[in-house]
């Protein structure tokens, strides 16, 4: 890292590559990229449907731990289990800022 | 990061930047200029109404025409409830007129018969063209008619495929309702990858479903190209508890697959043995739909191979095609794939356009299937990018457990066909 910055990476690479710095499948995906698949079932603004539930402005401490508690299987779910464990934990915490810092509706 | 050196990780970096740069010198229209750039999307089904909604919602200013034959759209997400009976078949049926309102997307009804992918054109039926700066071809699938000895086009009008929703929906549904006391439906699943991988034995399971409570003495056969079938220990166990019995399969390894169908006697002869039906459901193999052909997307396997970063074809620029008819394994080929698809695509597409790097993807497929009208399995996959193959790969996959909350996940399954027919054609 050091090395590489030294070297005189350009800038939008570095910030990418920082922001991603813990990711553990190989690239960095961005935010707004991350969340896209999300909308699949919590609707495109986020806001849930029935019994899908809402994601968009709910508390990010509460948002980053329930993430965090299915992909370790502390928290059961028919389907977020297996959902969660396809994002590092540094994705999950990029992903839980991004919804809670969403309008709500 | 782990398995990639630093010095893979610039040349990732600077290969996605030069990548976008390249794409953009030969597109028709400059960096900062989408106000004037043009998107056709072809075909209005989960994929291109996605597309074109997803396009207007990240880039107002951009001009994106549908082009879609038909004026009403027949869903196959939901039709095997219509099938069992227990939803009516105009659920399924939806209006282009009612969909994309207010979204200011030029809606042509016209078929398309050229793609000029050198000018950048589609040529439609009634003598226009359209000029486009990216096409995305979102056509479905069509069959690969007389691969199964015997079963042709003229062959489904009394032998159903039901696998594209329409009159062939309500023939099968017909055709199980009036059968005979005992009779045997028999249903037979192509080889792999074709529509809704699942779709086969949640078809099964709902007229197993129809059945117990209209014909309680009657079968369903399912007759597999494959030895093994999508969310297999979840059905299973829910044949077993449900329709002890009634339901069962045969895999290629008893029956070593069909030589030929009978159509006019309803019998289907397999390399071992001969199967007499009462209603006949051939499932036939299946390849991108013809547009994907007229437009030169196809490759030797009949489907369309894509750089998933953007989904743009691997044998024509400016050409990008999404859904069912694209190669985007380890995706499975559906509706909901279908829609994520054609998010990504979109964004991809308005970051092109707009001289920049399209974001690598992290795309998600997640299907139920019902095995009765409450009760619902699923299975799922997160799927990344890999630079190095410039493919799909899966992070993560799971499927509903034979011990699984098949009712909750039953509720979610029918929220979800209302969201995503909510946002389709909504």
């Amino acid at each position: 890292m050091r090395m590489i910055t030294r070297h005189g990476m350009p800038l939008l690479l570095f910030l990418a590559w920082s922001s991603g710095m813990n990711s553990a499948w190989g690239v960095i995906v961005n935010d707004e990229s991350l969340a896209r698949g999300c909308a699949g079932c919590h609707g495109i603004r986020g806001e849930g449907h029935g019994a899908l539930p809402p994601i968009s402005g709910r508390p990010h401490a509460a948002l980053e731990k329930a993430l965090r508690d299915f992909k370790s299987d502390q928290r059961t779910a028919t389907v977020m289990q297996r959902i969660s464990k396809g994002y590092s934990d540094e994705e999950l915490a990029r992903l839980a800022r991004y919804f809670a810092n969403r309008p709500m509706r | 990061m782990t398995s990639m050196t630093r010095r893979g990780w610039l040349k990732v970096g600077l290969a996605s930047w030069g990548w976008g740069m390249l794409s953009c010198s030969h597109s028709f229209t400059q960096p900062g200029t989408l106000g004037s750039a043009r998107v056709v999307v072809a075909g209005g089904g989960f994929g291109g109404l996605n597309a074109a909604k997803a396009l207007k919602r990240l880039a107002p200013e951009l001009h994106v025409t549908l082009v879609e034959r038909q004026a009403v759209y027949s869903r196959c997400p939901g039709s095997n409830l219509v099938i069992a009976g227990i939803e009516p078949m105009d659920t399924l049926v939806h209006d282009y007129a009612d969909s994309a309102q207010g979204m200011d997307i030029e809606v042509v009804r016209d078929s398309i018969v050229g793609v000029d992918s050198r000018t950048r054109r589609v040529k439609l039926q009634t003598g226009n063209t359209l000029p486009y700066d990216r096409l995305i071809l979102s056509p479905g699938i069509d069959f690969r008619w007389n691969d199964i000895e015997g079963y042709g086009e003229s062959a489904s009008l009394t032998i159903p495929h039901a696998w594209k929703s329409g009159q062939q929906t309500q023939l099968l549904r017909d055709q199980i309702a009036s059968m005979r006391p005992g009779g045997i439906v028999l249903i037979t699943a192509p080889e792999n990858p074709y529509r809704c991988p699942p779709g086969p034995y949640e078809r099964a399971s709902l007229i197993a479903h129809y059945l117990s409570g209209h014909n309680p003495k009657a079968k369903v056969i399912v007759l597999d190209a494959k030895t093994k079938f999508s969310k297999q220990a979840a059905f299973s166990q829910a044949w077993r508890q449900l329709y002890p019995g009634m339901i069962e399969w045969l895999s290629p390894e008893l029956e070593g697959g069909i030589d030929h169908i009978d159509a006019r006697n309803r019998v289907v002869h397999t390399e071992f043995n001969r199967h007499p039906a009462d209603v006949l459901n051939v499932i036939p193999p299946q390849r991108a739909g013809d547009l994907a052909r007229l437009a030169g997307v196809t490759d030797e396997t009949g489907w369309c191979p894509v750089d998933p970063l953007t989904f743009e074809s691997r044998l024509q620029a400016g050409i990008h095609v999404i859904g069912d008819a694209c190669s985007a394994a380890p995706m499975p080929k559906s509706a909901f794939s279908a829609q994520s698809q054609a998010r990504y695509c979109s964004a991809a597409i308005v970051a092109l356009l707009s001289g920049q790097a399209p974001a690598f993807p992290r795309l998600i497929n997640h299907c139920y299937s019902f095995v009765d009208p409450s009760r619902a399995i699923s299975v799922t996959g997160v799927y990344g990018y890999e630079t190095s193959t410039r493919s799909l790969t899966t992070l993560s996959s799971g499927e509903t457990a034979p011990n699984g909350d098949w009712l909750t996940e039953g509720l979610y399954a029918h929220d979800w066909y209302d969201l995503i027919m909510e946002e389709t054609f909504g």
